[in-house]
């Protein structure tokens, strides 16, 4: 597979991990996006009123939603309150490097009446991993990922919550490998490992994070969540996902903080990814190791949607992919314990050759947008 | 007691580094980070499709491989003739995998054999759960041979195979652990090395895949093991449960 090719539909590239084209290349997301409009969202809602009326007012928490802030999770907490009267315990596993937008939103939607957890770890550990990840995995994020993953479930057992509500499965909105139907409503433990983590975060002790360091990380003893009868479901397999009803929501409900600057950088929205100041890294990542940048991710959400055309998302991204992420690299580099040129050099070796060619004195993919 | 070997399986599609899930080809990712140093040792397998790739490009990893490592390197996938094994040991590869073309021709392994050494001549094996036992499987693992693994390794052995590399095909990409039982197995039959692969998630794996089944060398094909502070750590982690190890 060493042509890079895009999607007939949108415009993703098939340097997306995991990511399957159909025989007209048109990408899995794209189908499936097509699919939801098939759907039966009356019978699939009539389900998920079932389903919470069997575990209803067992305790305080009537259920557990992870929970960043945003306006995704924000407008599954409150929908589940607002139009099912559910008592839902947001559970919060902090921002590598959090930011006033985040802790803005998240204080104003818990003015709305919601109880909150947050986890913040040890942060000696947690700066070593970003700096590990970022060197090793081109992502200062996998111990994140993997605490956000296991929190929930970390909480549901505590608590003995035996219901976590996850957002969207990613694998079947965004193209991706969707191992069987039942994946895509029931959350699987093991997938999220494999696919986003890589391996056990029990692994990543060194010469100086030792096994408690990376409690934080890890998802409980399969025979605790077994116990309290822990079931993770997908928010999305029983509601239409669409990320800008959910923004149209939350606007409605409280005032809903966006990026100063009108945009994130290497993309052209304001509202999404906005509590971690590494965020922005983050996605120029993704850029150097896939070819395909924070816009490209956008705009292909939005043509999924029906929101742009093929042509104005090609525009976003030509616009916006390379753009080099600086309004919070100072905090980013802060964090990592690297200057600019420490960056750099990191950067190019994660840059795939398969992708990229150096040429006239800059970096260049081999094959551009089109 | 020879000491135990952590491997590092790398997988190529079309000269392309990928993981593979269940024996199909998965996230595509640079190999520029594949520490090349710390681990014992390195197989490098081709699972191109035919028709889907060039063979050069594969032919091309193994010669940079090569060229950057200084650990033994086993390479194969595809391997058919004499011919195809001279090139890969001409490439730079220290042994040949074979798999399909040695069911389809178990004389095959004794003529490799003797020409470059049964030292030479690693013969993969991939078996799937089938009833009570095991059954081999063919061909990216798309074709049942009939053999049971335990009967195949003993044959392979008795035709001159140095090594036994045994893949449980469904554990393949998982990290939920080593199907022991299959590797038990295949060591109670056999008295050449057995290296153990497919479903390796945790140092713990490791242990067990040596402990319980049986295994001479542990191998990994995820791509977050190739790290040298990864191999370090599981390095640490085999000493401290008493099994000895290369630094």
């Amino acid at each position: 597979m060493r042509d890079v090719r895009f999607c007939a539909r949108c415009v993703m590239p098939n340097t997306r991990p995991r990511i399957v084209f159909d025989a007209l290349g048109v990408c899995n997301g794209c189908r499936f996006a097509e699919e939801k409009s098939r759907i039966d969202w009356t019978a699939r809602r009539r389900d998920f009123e079932a389903l919470i009326e069997a575990g209803r007012g067992r305790g305080t928490y009537d259920c557990i939603v992870p929970w960043s802030g945003g306006k995704d999770s924000s407008t599954i907490a409150h929908r589940l309150k607002a139009e099912f009267g559910l008592n839902p315990l947001l559970v919060t596993f902090s921002p590598l490097i959090p930011n006033a937008i985040g802790a803005r939103n998240r204080e104003a939607f818990l003015n709305l009446g919601f109880d909150s957890i947050m986890i913040r770890p040890n942060q000696k550990a947690s700066r070593r991993l970003a700096r590990r990840f970022l060197e090793e995995r081109g992502n200062p994020k996998v111990h994140w990922d993997a605490g956000v993953n296991a929190a929930p479930v970390r909480s549901a057992v505590e608590q003995r919550v035996p219901l976590v509500l996850y957002a969207e499965h990613g694998e079947s909105e965004y193209g991706g490998r969707v191992l069987s139907e039942d994946h895509r409503r029931m959350r699987d433990l093991t997938e999220v490992l494999e696919h986003q983590i890589g391996d056990d975060p029990a692994n990543w002790t060194d010469e100086v994070i030792g096994p408690r360091d990376l409690a934080p990380y890890l998802y409980p003893a399969a025979e605790d969540v077994a116990c309290v009868g822990v079931k993770a479901l997908y928010f999305g397999w029983f509601f239409r996902w669409s990320m800008a009803e959910n923004w149209q929501y939350i606007q409605g409900v409280m005032p809903f903080a966006t990026a100063p600057n009108g945009r994130t950088d290497g993309t052209f929205t304001n509202f999404d990814s906005l509590d971690d100041a590494i965020d922005d890294l983050y996605y120029h990542l993704q850029y150097i190791k896939f070819g395909f940048g924070r816009a490209t991710r956008d705009a292909c959400r939005m043509v999924q949607n029906g929101e742009l055309t093929r042509a104005e998302a090609l525009e976003k991204v030509r616009a916006y992919d390379d753009e080099f992420p600086s309004t919070h690299l100072a905090e980013a580099l802060d964090y990592l314990g690297l200057d600019e040129a420490g960056l750099a050099r990191i950067l190019d070796t994660h840059r795939n050759d398969e992708i990229w060619v150096f040429e006239g004195n800059r970096w260049r993919l081999r094959h551009p947008p089109r | 007691m020879l000491r135990r070997r952590v491997i590092t399986v790398l997988a190529f599609h079309d000269g392309v580094l990928t993981r593979t899930k269940a024996f199909e080809p998965d996230t595509r990712y640079t190999h520029n980070l594949v520490d090349l140093w710390s681990i014992d040792e390195i197989v490098a397998l081709d699972v191109t499709r035919p028709g889907s790739g060039e063979r050069g490009n594969f032919l091309a990893v193994v010669r940079a491989l090569a060229a950057r490592c200084f650990v033994p390197l086993a390479a194969g996938g595809g391997v058919r003739s004499m011919s195809d094994a001279e090139t890969l040991l001409g490439a730079g590869a220290d042994k040949v995998v074979v798999n399909t073309a040695a069911l389809d021709r178990p004389s095959f392994i004794g003529e490799l054999a003797r020409a470059y050494g049964a030292q030479a001549v690693v013969v993969a094996i991939d078996a799937r759960r089938a009833g009570e036992g095991y059954e081999v499987c063919a061909a990216f693992a798309s074709r049942p041979t009939g053999w049971y693994p335990e009967a195949w390794a003993a044959r392979a052995q008795a035709e001159g195979a140095g090594e036994i590399l045994i893949t449980s095909v469904e554990r393949d990409g998982s990290l939920a652990g080593y199907d022991l039982e299959l590797c038990r197995r295949v060591a109670d039959a056999v008295s050449v090395p057995v290296l153990i692969a497919g479903g390796a998630g945790n140092w713990q794996h490791f242990v067990e895949g040596i402990t319980k089944g049986g295994a001479d060398a542990v191998c990994t094909a995820n791509v977050y093991h190739f790290t040298e502070a990864s191999i370090q750590s599981a390095k640490a982690h085999l000493a401290r449960a008493g099994i000895a190890v290369r630094a």
